[in-house]
């Protein structure tokens, strides 16, 4: 456990001194700027598709958490390549240590960014078009978004434990984009009611015509952590058989 | 017979598809200082870290300091080796203070005893000037010195060097690589093997991915060929050539 902390501690500090983590929050942040700026609609006026500020959020934080798992992707590469993680394993730090540590890193940058991001579209758009009081149908789909990027995280580290930096990066932001943005944009409403990984950004981005925004999004939360952490089972399988 | 600190029985690894060990057996005694050099260069390297647990061998087996490896997990054995490689490792933005904190606290010292051997490795290594600025800003030499800084804080009994302080003036890195301590194994591949006079009392050949040759460095002067690799690969010739006659006498 001190080891573990010790890693998640030097991943931090890694990726604050290099900028990542100011980039990566940045882009959450950013993510909610869109939607803050569109003209408000409310709920009588049914705004249609890509005009609701919601959506935009959606498709924002698609495109922020699929570059975070990038990011994740090209970091655990770079550590193998440059000889950080074998500097680690010859000092007895198991493998499946630092790929977890880089994970709590990762999972806990992804926190930082959403949380202001949430909280600038909340006070700007969605109080209204929830039960003014209640956030729980707005936070669960977050809650929701988050979960979804740690499976982009896990999916990243696959990558990175196997391949260079840029391919992994490149193609994390491929897939994980790829099947973020299909929620969003694709078939919803029907994806949001299915317990995908990504189901959570569907719901958020439709927020206003969800009849259980709660019990679908806490649903999709747990398959998205269910597919970060057989990713993550698998990345430890490739890590320990990776040269360092 | 002397014990081994160092076994290492029929390691295989091929990398890129070329075959670098190919079954090699290798048995280094306890103080032991071995030069190990290689043709292909890769195949002493590749051989090291294998043994430092970076790289998985694709069959055979090898104990250090008397432990079959490998527990990535145990601090206790781990203090037991130490490993500099081409690469530093440590990220460039610790100070050499903080590397040396690090690899006391991975190692498991108590605030005590990490304290008293990052001093003496301060003093040891001259680590004094830049001691709290990142390592990258002393350069290449710097961060050498606090990589080896870092493998002797534990005072492992193996100690595994590849090619390493290549960025030292050449007096310096001799006075630094003369490691103290009669029962330390040294195991120092090197591509240079020149440089390495004075440093090693062994000789050792991996030719094609196999041992060619482990001999004393006497044997070598005692032939009058010199320390490179053609004159390690010549001994390994006459070593041959003796050895049938011998046995047909």
């Amino acid at each position: 456990m001190r080891r573990f902390g010790t890693v998640t501690g030097l991943a931090l500090r890694e990726l604050w001194i290099s900028y990542r983590l100011l980039l990566a929050v940045g882009i959450l942040v950013l993510a909610g700027l869109p939607s803050a700026m569109l003209p408000h609609t409310t709920p009588a006026l049914a705004p249609t598709r890509l005009e609701s500020p919601l959506e935009w959020f959606a498709i924002g934080l698609a495109v922020a958490l699929a570059v975070v798992g990038g990011m994740a992707a090209a970091a655990l590469s770079q550590e193998r390549r440059r000889g950080s993680a074998g500097w680690l394993v010859i000092r007895a730090v198991p493998r499946p240590v630092i790929l977890l540590g880089w994970f709590a890193a990762f999972v806990l940058l992804l926190a930082i960014g959403l949380a202001p991001a949430a909280t600038l579209v909340w006070l700007t758009v969605a109080a209204p078009v929830s039960d003014v009081g209640d956030a729980w149908p707005f936070v669960a789909p977050v809650v929701g978004a988050w979960a979804a990027g740690t499976a982009a995280v896990g999916v990243g580290l696959l990558l990175g434990a196997m391949l260079s930096p840029w391919p992994a990066g490149l193609f994390t932001v491929l897939v994980a984009g790829g099947v973020l943005l299909v929620a969003v944009l694709g078939a919803f409403p029907t994806l949001a009611e299915a317990p995908a990984p990504a189901a959570g950004l569907a719901i958020l981005g439709d927020l206003p015509n969800q009849a259980r925004p709660v019990a679908d999004a806490l649903r999709a939360s747990g398959t998205a952590l269910v597919i970060a952490a057989v990713a993550l089972i698998l990345a430890i399988t490739a890590l320990g058989r990776a040269d360092l | 017979m002397r014990p081994a600190a160092v076994v290492a029985s029929g390691l295989r690894r091929s990398v890129g598809g070329r075959r670098l060990l190919d079954g090699v057996d290798l048995r280094v005694p306890v103080g032991a200082r071995l030069l190990l050099v290689s043709e292909p260069d890769e195949a002493a390297s590749l051989m090291l870290r294998i043994m430092a647990g970076l790289v998985r061998p694709a069959g055979g087996s090898f104990d250090l300091a008397g432990v079959p490896r490998s527990d990535e997990a145990d601090a206790g054995w781990r203090r037991r080796i130490g490993y500099v490689g081409g690469e530093q490792g440590f990220y460039p933005w610790l100070s050499p203070r903080e590397v040396l904190d690090l690899a006391g606290r991975l190692a498991d010292y108590d605030a005590a005893e990490r304290t008293r051997r990052i001093d003496a490795a301060i003093e040891q290594f001259r680590l004094g000037p830049g001691l709290d600025r990142p390592v990258s800003r002393g350069g290449s030499p710097l961060a050498e010195r606090v990589a080896l800084a870092a493998a002797m804080l534990t005072d492992p009994e193996v100690l595994l060097l590849d090619d390493p302080l290549r960025s030292i003036d050449p007096a310096e890195r001799a006075r630094l690589l003369a490691v103290p301590g009669k029962r330390r194994t040294v195991v120092l591949a090197s591509r240079y093997p020149a440089s390495e006079d004075g440093l090693v009392n062994q000789v050792a050949l991996l030719l094609n991915g196999r041992l060619a040759i482990h001999a004393r460095r006497d044997d070598l002067e005692a032939q009058g060929l010199p320390l490179t690799l053609k004159g390690i690969a010549s001994l390994a010739v006459m070593r041959t050539q003796t050895m049938p006659r011998a046995a047909g006498a």
